[in-house]
């Protein structure tokens, strides 16, 4: 621990396993929902996995008192302004997200527009600012890797102004997250490779951070344990629903992690790279890790030699010298990140993600302007942001 | 045998209070410190120059304890940043102390401004971007502020002191400050 005061905060109701969705009206009666509004993306809508959810209200007693299905794959504020609209005109009273990283989000974002009294997400932006109760929220992923089931943020695009605005408040943790391993066996490699990265990302910045604590430390560390031990063989395998409720898990656990110790440098150049160059997250994220790893290396290395037991096993531990764990531990990232690219051809630097080099200086600009720099042990300035990106190039 | 209490607020100590007071007065200080100090160092210093570029012309920030402790406003008014006081209830940004304790804290450097946000010490009503660039600024007029080794303690990295910023410190402390104890608020504003 680095700080000698820190808060942890996770009032979240956990469901983890097995026909876990079935419980889903029983949570609703329980929190008082009358009439919950569904928000999700169409695809999830036509490969029948929203149908799965709605199946569950068959004869339970309570009806959706609505759908909205266009959520797009980098949400924005608009479309968290026209949901809260649609929330408003049809009377509901709560908000039920099924999807990834984007429609938990914009749930999240629809919950502070509806429940702080405004008609627009903008003007509510800051940290630690919402001050009014919100709506239930009940949280189903059908990706293991945002983890944003268990966190206090919410990351929404602003397309005028081309940023990535953050959220952050105790409020805007969910009530309730379902994690029922039908919900995500259908992601495909690619996909589960990049959002298992993005977790394991959460997890290892979470474990770096300025405010971790010996609770978000626990959390992370299980959480790279669950990712070493089932990430390349979802991959592999995609159809074992035990790998996937392990990974699901994991990602939750990497969400109360960061949720309560923060992330760093990694997330600051990925949030930025998601706004210049609409690069997906998670592909940011296993990208940029090992780059970031060794940005932090000097001021983290205890942290990172402590972290080779969980991301390699004990044998590994036991038989690298002290000095030489850090590296290791960068070193088990990068073979697991290749590894990821023979199986689902995941990109291991950002020219094989396809950015361009002229839009290196906008990108450090964002990143020089996201929150989640404050939260990195080393201090970065635009020059530093610029020759992390030429080095992932 | 059990004290019943009444339907008022629970009796506090005169020490407390008068502790109380005490630190009231001296983060009021504090804030009009370093607001001087901020003025004095973006006059010169080419980093805090090309921050306060970045800010709209009329944008006020707010340095405040919550919910009704002292408070210290900046405004940036005809390209320059200006002093407006300790009183106002607009602003576009917004950093709430949550405790009187907390603000003292960071201002007298042992806590870091991003430890106070890591810790949850402070909520940020407004752009978290444009917070970005005031804690830019804010660790820059540390820096100017704080000896070496107090600013060590409070900066993720301390730039080089060199001959230009040796000046400008001289400038913030010799010229700056004691210059704002002659002006008037409403001739800043």
């Amino acid at each position: 621990m680095k700080a000698n005061y820190f808060e942890f905060h996770n009032p979240l109701k956990i469901l983890s396993g097995d026909q876990a969705l079935e419980n889903l009206p029983y949570e609703l009666e329980r929190l008082g929902v009358k009439a919950p509004l569904l928000v999700t993306e169409r695809q999830l809508l036509e490969i029948g996995l929203v149908a799965q959810v709605a199946a569950v209200f068959a004869g339970a007693g309570i009806k959706l008192g609505g759908m909205f299905s266009e959520v797009p794959v980098d949400s924005s504020t608009q479309v968290v302004n026209q949901i809260a609209a649609l929330f408003r005109e049809l009377q509901c009273d709560a908000l039920i997200a099924v999807g990834g990283g984007s429609v938990i989000d914009t749930a999240k974002g629809v919950n502070i527009v509806v429940s702080q009294g405004q008609d627009d997400l903008v003007a509510l932006m800051g940290a630690e600012t919402l001050h009014r109760p919100m709506k239930p929220l009940i949280v189903i992923p059908t990706t293991a890797g945002t983890g944003s089931e268990a966190t206090r943020v919410a990351v929404i695009a602003d397309l005028k102004r081309q940023v990535k605005l953050a959220f952050t408040s105790h409020r805007l943790i969910p009530d309730v997250a379902i994690l029922d391993p039908r919900m995500t066996c259908t992601l495909p490699p690619l996909l589960t490779a990049a959002t298992g990265m993005d977790a394991l990302t959460h997890a290892v910045e979470a474990y770096t951070g300025l405010q971790k604590n010996p609770l978000s430390d626990a959390c992370a560390v299980a959480a790279i344990e669950l990712i070493r031990e089932n990430l390349l063989s979802v991959v592999i395998r995609g159809e074992d629903r035990q790998a996937r409720l392990a990974l699901a898990n994991a990602a939750l656990l990497a969400g109360v992690a960061f949720s309560n110790s923060m992330v760093g440098i990694v997330h600051a150049v990925g949030h930025a790279l998601g706004a210049v160059c609409h690069l997906p997250h998670g592909v940011a994220m296993a990208v940029l890790l090992p780059f970031g790893m060794e940005y932090n290396l000097k001021s983290s290395f205890a942290d990172y030699a402590a972290l080779l037991l969980p991301l390699a096993d004990a044998e590994v531990y036991a038989a690298t010298p002290h000095a030489a764990r850090p590296a290791a531990a960068i070193a088990v990232v990068r073979t697991l990140l290749q590894e990821l690219q023979q199986q689902c051809e995941l990109p291991c630097s950002l020219r094989e993600a396809g950015v361009n080099q002229t839009q290196f200086a906008e990108i450090a600009d964002k990143a020089l302007d996201d929150g989640a720099l404050l939260f990195n042990p080393v201090e970065a300035d635009r020059e530093d942001l610029f020759n992390l990106l030429r080095n992932a190039w | 045998m059990s004290t019943v209490l009444g339907t008022g607020t629970l009796p506090v100590p005169l020490s407390v209070r008068s502790q109380r007071s005490v630190q009231d007065f001296m983060l009021r200080m504090l804030f009009w410190l370093v607001g001087q100090a901020f003025l004095a160092a973006a006059r010169w210093d080419k980093g805090l120059r090309r921050e306060l570029a970045g800010w709209e012309e009329g944008f006020v920030l707010r340095f405040m304890v919550a919910p009704v402790g002292p408070m210290l406003l900046l405004k940036k008014r005809q390209g320059r940043l200006r002093y407006q006081g300790g009183s106002g209830s607009q602003a576009d940004l917004t950093i709430c102390f949550k405790t009187l304790g907390a603000a003292l804290r960071l201002f007298t450097a042992r806590l870091s401004f991003s430890d106070a946000f890591a810790q949850h010490r402070v909520s940020v009503v407004g752009d978290v971007a444009r917070a970005m660039s005031v804690y830019r600024c804010f660790n820059q007029v540390q820096f100017y502020l704080l000896p070496g080794i107090m600013a060590r303690k409070v900066l993720k990295r301390k730039p080089p002191l060199t001959f230009g910023a040796l000046l400008i410190r001289c400038y913030v402390w010799f010229v700056g400050i004691p210059c704002g104890l002659f002006i008037p608020i409403r001739r800043r504003m």
